[in-house]
C-alpha cells in the first residue's frame, strides 16, 4: 500500500477537462455578438448628449452617493421622479436630478441659440426662486446659499456672454433677450429683498444687481445707435449705482426729461416714481438716438406674450389671493393692457422710441406680476401684496413728468416686510 | 472607457472559461450542459455589468453566477430538495481524523487512480461536490467559496472536510 495525497489527485483529475478549441471559439463568437448587440451605454457627461446618455452618465456620477435608491427609483418610476424633482430644493434628495439631469436634458434639447440662452436664463432664475423659497422657510444655509450663488452666477454669465454674441448678428434679438432677463432679475431682486434682513441673501442680491446692470448696458448698446456727437444720450438703465459711468448718462437723461422735456400727456403710471431711483427714461426728441423698429416690434410681441402668461397665472391663483390682492393684480393687468394699447398707438404714430419705452414698462410690469405670482404659488408666506404698492397713488402722482413705470425696490421692501409681519402675526 | 469594458469582459472569458466549464462539468457530469451553463454565465455577467453593476473580482463573481445556474439546473432536474441531501451521513465523521491521505495498492498506476478519483467525485452528493471541486480543482479559499455560496467560512470548511472524507469512503468501496 502506498499513500497518496487525495487533494492532489482531485486536482489532477480536472486537468484534462477543458473546452476544446472549437468550443472556446464558438462560445467566444456568441459572446462577442451578444456584447455587440447589447452594448454598454456609458458615456462621459456631455451637454449635447442625447437623453439616454445623460441618464446613464448620471447614474455613474451618483453611484457612490445616493446611488442605489435613486437609480432604483428612477428605473422604476422613470419620468415621475424626473417630474417630481422639478420642485426639489437644494438639500433635497431629488435636487441633483433637477439640476444635473432634468435641466441638462432640456439644455441638450435646445437647438437654436435663442432657446439655449433663454434656458440658461431660466436656470439662473430658478436658482433665485429656490433661494427665495429656502429663505422663506428659514432653510437657506450657508452651503446651500453658496451653491445657489455659484449656479446663478454660472448661468447668468452664460446668458450675458451669449447675448453679447447674438448682439453681433442680430441686435433686436439681443435687446429682446437682455430685456426679458433683466426684467425677470429685477422682479426676483424685489422678492429677495424680503429676506435681506440678516444679510441672508445680500450677496446673492448683489450678484443679481450686477447682472441687471450689465444686461441694461448690453440692451442699451444693442438697441440704440448712438447719435454722433450728441451730448445727451437717452438711456434706458437701472440707475442704482452711480459709480458705473455708463449709467450716469441716464441720470442726465432723466434730469433733462424731468426738467426740460415737455411731456405730451400722463400716458401711464403704475407705480410711484422715486426720483433717487429713477430707472427708465427715454428721450423721444428728434436729435436723440435712433431706435431700430425691428426691436420695437419684437418687444411688442414679447410683452403681449408676457401679459398672457400673467393672466394665465392670475386665473389659476386668484382663488388663493385675498380680495385686495386679487383686485390689485387685476388692476395691474388692466393697466398693462392700456399701456400696450398706448404703445401700439405711439408706434403707429411713428414714435418708436416712446413706444419702445412703453412696451418695456408694460413688459416689466407683466414680468413682475408673473414672477410674484409664481413665488406666491410656491410659498404660502409670499403674497403678491407688494405689487399693490403705489397703486392708490397713481392717480395723484400722475403729473405727467415721466413716461412709464419702474421698479420701486425700497418701497416694496417696506411693504413686503410689513405684509410678512402681518401674516406671521396671524 | 466603453471599449475597455468590452475588452475586459472578453479577457475574463479567455481567462476563466476553462475553469468555469470544468467546474460545471464536474458538477453536472454532462459536457453539453456544462458548455451551455458556461456560456450563460458570461451572458448573465455581461447583463449585470451593463445594468451598472460593479464586479470586483471577476473570477469569484463568475463562479457565483455559474453556481446559481447549476443550482437552478438541479432544481429543474431533480425533485429531491437540496436540504434533504445536506443531511449528514454519520459514518463520515469517523474518517475525519485521517485527513486527505488516500491509501492505494502499490501497483495501482496513475491513470487508474485518476479515473477512480473522478468516479468518486461524480458519486459525491451535490453539496460536497461543489465545495470540493471549488476548493481543490479551482483553488478557491473557503472564504471565497463561502461568499459565492452565501454561506459562512466555517460551514464551508466543515463541508469541504466532510466532502473529502466522503470521497475517501467512496474510494474505499
Amino acid at each position: 500500500m502506498k499513500k497518496i495525497n487525495l487533494t492532489e489527485y482531485i486536482q489532477k483529475t480536472a486537468q484534462d477537462v477543458r473546452l476544446t478549441t472549437d468550443e472556446r471559439e464558438r462560445m467566444k463568437r456568441v459572446l462577442s455578438e451578444y456584447v455587440a448587440m447589447k452594448p454598454l451605454r456609458v458615456a462621459p457627461l456631455d451637454r449635447r448628449a442625447p437623453l439616454s446618455y445623460a441618464l446613464i452618465s448620471f447614474y455613474a456620477f451618483s453611484r457612490k452617493s445616493i446611488a442605489g435608491i435613486l437609480v432604483a427609483v428612477l428605473l422604476f418610476s422613470g419620468a415621475g421622479v424626473s417630474f417630481a424633482a422639478e420642485n426639489a430644493l437644494p438639500g433635497d434628495v431629488l435636487y441633483p436630478i433637477k439640476v444635473q439631469l432634468n435641466e441638462p436634458v432640456v439644455a441638450a434639447l435646445s437647438v437654436s441659440q435663442e432657446s439655449k440662452v433663454l434656458w440658461n436664463a431660466e436656470r439662473a432664475e430658478r436658482r433665485l426662486e429656490e433661494a427665495a423659497l429656502l429663505a422663506s422657510n428659514g432653510a437657506l444655509t450657508e452651503a446651500k446659499k453658496q451653491e445657489l450663488e455659484d449656479r446663478f452666477d454660472r448661468y447668468a454669465e452664460r446668458v450675458i456672454a451669449e447675448v453679447e454674441q447674438i448682439e453681433e448678428s442680430n441686435s433686436s434679438v439681443a435687446v429682446d433677450i437682455a430685456s426679458q432677463f433683466e426684467n425677470k432679475l429685477l422682479a426676483h431682486e424685489t422678492i429677495l429683498s424680503d429676506f435681506e434682513a440678516g444679510d441672508n441673501v445680500k450677496r446673492l442680491k448683489e450678484n443679481v444687481r450686477t447682472r441687471v446692470e450689465r444686461l441694461a448696458f448690453v440692451r442699451e448698446r444693442a438697441g440704440f445707435t448712438p447719435p454722433p456727437a450728441s451730448p445727451v444720450s437717452a438711456s434706458v438703465a437701472i440707475a442704482d449705482v452711480p459709480s458705473v459711468s455708463t449709467f450716469t448718462a441716464s441720470e442726465s437723461a432723466r434730469a433733462l426729461m424731468t426738467e426740460a422735456t415737455p411731456q405730451p400727456a400722463p400716458l401711464m403710471k403704475l407705480e410711484t416714481i422715486d426720483d433717487e431711483q429713477l430707472s427708465i427714461a427715454a428721450s423721444p426728441v428728434a436729435e436723440g438716438p435712433t431706435l431700430n423698429p425691428d426691436i420695437v416690434k419684437r418687444i411688442a410681441h414679447r410683452v403681449v406674450d408676457e401679459l398672457k402668461e400673467s393672466k394665465k397665472l392670475f386665473d389659476r391663483y386668484r382663488v388663493k389671493m385675498d380680495v385686495e390682492t386679487g383686485a390689485s393684480v387685476a388692476e395691474k393687468i388692466r393697466l398693462a393692457e392700456t399701456q400696450i394699447a398706448e404703445a401700439d398707438a405711439a408706434f403707429a404714430a411713428g414714435d418708436s422710441s416712446t413706444a419702445f419705452e412703453m412696451y418695456r414698462n408694460a413688459s416689466a410690469s407683466a414680468t413682475k406680476l408673473t414672477v410674484a405670482m409664481k413665488a406666491f404659488a410656491k410659498s404660502k408666506i409670499r403674497i403678491v401684496k407688494p405689487l399693490n404698492d403705489g397703486q392708490h397713488k397713481t392717480d395723484d402722482d400722475a403729473t405727467g413728468s415721466d413716461i412709464g413705470t419702474r421698479i420701486d425696490d425700497e418701497h416694496e421692501l417696506d411693504k413686503t416686510s410689513s405684509d410678512s409681519k402681518r401674516l406671521s402675526d396671524d | 472607457m466603453k471599449g475597455n469594458r468590452e475588452e475586459e469582459f472578453l479577457a475574463a472569458y479567455n481567462e476563466h472559461s476553462d475553469a468555469l466549464f470544468r467546474h460545471a462539468f464536474f458538477r453536472l457530469s454532462d459536457r453539453e450542459r456544462a458548455y451551455d451553463l458556461t456560456q450563460d454565465t458570461f451572458i448573465k455577467a455581461w447583463d449585470y455589468v451593463r445594468a451598472g453593476g460593479h464586479v470586483k473580482t471577476p473570477k469569484a463573481f463568475l463562479f457565483r453566477v455559474l453556481n446559481n445556474l447549476i443550482i437552478d439546473e438541479y432544481r429543474r432536474s431533480k425533485s429531491e430538495s437540496l436540504d434533504k441531501k445536506l443531511e449528514d451521513n454519520p459514518a463520515i465523521e469517523s474518517m475525519f481524523a485521517e485527513g486527505s491521505v488516500w491509501e492505494v495498492e502499490e501497483e495501482m498506476d496513475e491513470r487508474d487512480a485518476l479515473a477512480k478519483v473522478r468516479g468518486a467525485i461524480e458519486a459525491l452528493s451535490e453539496e460536497y461536490k461543489t465545495v470540493v471541486t471549488l476548493r481543490y480543482v479551482e483553488g478557491f479559499s473557503p472564504k471565497e467559496i463561502a461568499s459565492m455560496l452565501g454561506s459562512t467560512e466555517n460551514a464551508v470548511s466543515v463541508r469541504i472536510h466532510r466532502g473529502v472524507a466522503k470521497l475517501k469512503e467512496n474510494l474505499a468501496t
